[in-house]
């Protein structure tokens, strides 16, 4: 595997780009689901508004 | 550099970061990082004729990976130059199909063996042969490549790594500097928000610093040899994201929200003085495996492309894939600076 990537160096830089945008996703991710969890909450919050 | 370096952060920063950006801008940014891209993956790399003989006398002969640039007119024919040059043959086959088309001009010299003549720039694979003294052409890859990357023998493909790991560390850096310009300014207002925008971009610049750290590491596996190898640009960089961990580790430690604030914009503020120190000045003052070092007598390729090691279209791409990168970067950080208003807003309507 390491003679493979030293002889074909391009996928060295494609294991790079896959970090980073890997990287970027995981983000993009997390910060999906905070926004899930706030427009539950703001559900939740409506619910009420509309009991009382 | 500095041209694009200033049009991408003011670019990504003329809009508040509270606001949602507007198509033209998302757009702007897609399109910029598309041709990043597109400029770093598909030139292909061309050595020159003294690249050929040092990878002839190298130990492995990697005869694949090399092309050459070959001005027909200037170079392989002038007979003068010939012992310096050697003298290029190629097999028959490659160029029969330029023959049929007409396109080029070529000689005949021999029956099984063509001397080549171009009126046009052509990109080939070949290797030298240092017991006849001549370039052997393999195959013709391109007839008048537009772009290409300087072969380096040490660095090869990886070249292209440099579009990538480099504008990471950078981002980092304006990162912290993002979060000690909103520090100062909650110093000043006593605006909450402000201090919110602070602790959103040192998160990105820890964020960054780790996919620089993690993209540096696999690169130096192959160019180094091992992961980590105590270059001072990699302690450095350890010791910017330990420093950076220890203000969320504060932030987390204090409840009282005003205070919090107060400490950690105070915190931020100083840890951002050691970011020039750590990135600049350090590294430069120590023997390291990172160009730019105190054995290289130069800044580096990256902030002076004149020192000889940049080639000015992998220059080129790179500023355009640094800015591509730094307007994602606001982008991402203005989605994290949105959803954090939110949060607090809906907090303070519950209470």
């Amino acid at each position: 595997m390491y003679e493979f990537l030293e002889n074909n160096s391009i996928y060295v830089v494609l294991i790079v780009v896959l970090i980073i945008w890997a990287g970027i996703s995981i983000f993009l991710f997390a910060t999906e689901s905070k926004l899930n969890k706030l427009e539950k909450k703001i559900e939740k919050l409506n619910l009420r508004k509309d009991v009382e | 550099m500095i041209l694009f370096l200033g049009f991408a952060i003011v670019f990504g920063s003329y809009l508040k970061l509270e606001k949602a950006r507007p198509t033209y801008w998302k757009l702007v940014a897609v399109l910029i990082i598309f041709t990043a891209s597109v400029f770093t993956i598909l030139p292909p790399l061309a050595g020159n004729f003294p690249d050929a003989r040092m990878v002839a006398s190298l130990e492995q002969k990697n005869i694949i990976d090399l092309s050459l640039v070959i001005e027909s007119n200037s170079l392989i024919f002038n007979e003068s130059r010939n012992a310096y040059y050697g003298q290029a043959y190629y097999p028959k086959h490659i160029f029969e199909k330029e023959k049929e088309t007409k396109k080029h001009d070529i000689k005949i010299e021999d029956s099984t063996y063509k001397k080549l003549q171009f009126d046009k720039e052509i990109l080939v694979k070949a290797f030298f042969i240092p017991e006849a003294n001549l370039y052997k052409i393999v195959d013709l890859i391109q007839v008048e490549p537009s772009v290409v990357y300087p072969y380096v023998p040490a660095l090869m493909q990886r070249i292209r790594n440099l579009n990538y790991h480099v504008p990471m560390a950078w981002i980092a850096v304006i990162a912290f500097c993002v979060s000690m310009i909103f520090s100062i300014k909650y110093l000043r207002t006593n605006d909450e928000l402000n201090d919110l925008k602070a602790s959103s971009a040192a998160g990105m610049g820890l964020f960054f610093s780790i996919l620089a750290t993690t993209t540096g590491m696999i690169w130096a596996k192959f160019n180094w040899g091992s992961f980590w190898n105590n270059d001072p640009r990699q302690v450095t960089i350890l010791f910017q994201i330990i420093i950076y961990l220890s203000y969320f580790v504060l932030r987390s430690s204090i409840d009282e929200e005003t205070k919090k604030a107060r400490l950690s914009s105070v915190y931020s503020i100083f840890a951002f003085l050691s970011v020039p120190l750590l990135t600049f000045i350090i590294p430069r003052q120590f023997a390291s495996l990172h160009p730019g070092a105190q054995d290289d007598g130069t800044t580096g390729p990256v902030v002076d492309p004149q020192s000889g090691m940049l080639d000015s279209a992998l220059a080129l791409s790179y500023y355009i894939s640094l800015a591509g990168f730094i307007i994602i970067f606001f982008w991402l950080l203005s989605i994290n600076v949105r959803y954090r208003f939110l949060n607090r807003k809906l907090e303070f309507e519950n209470v």
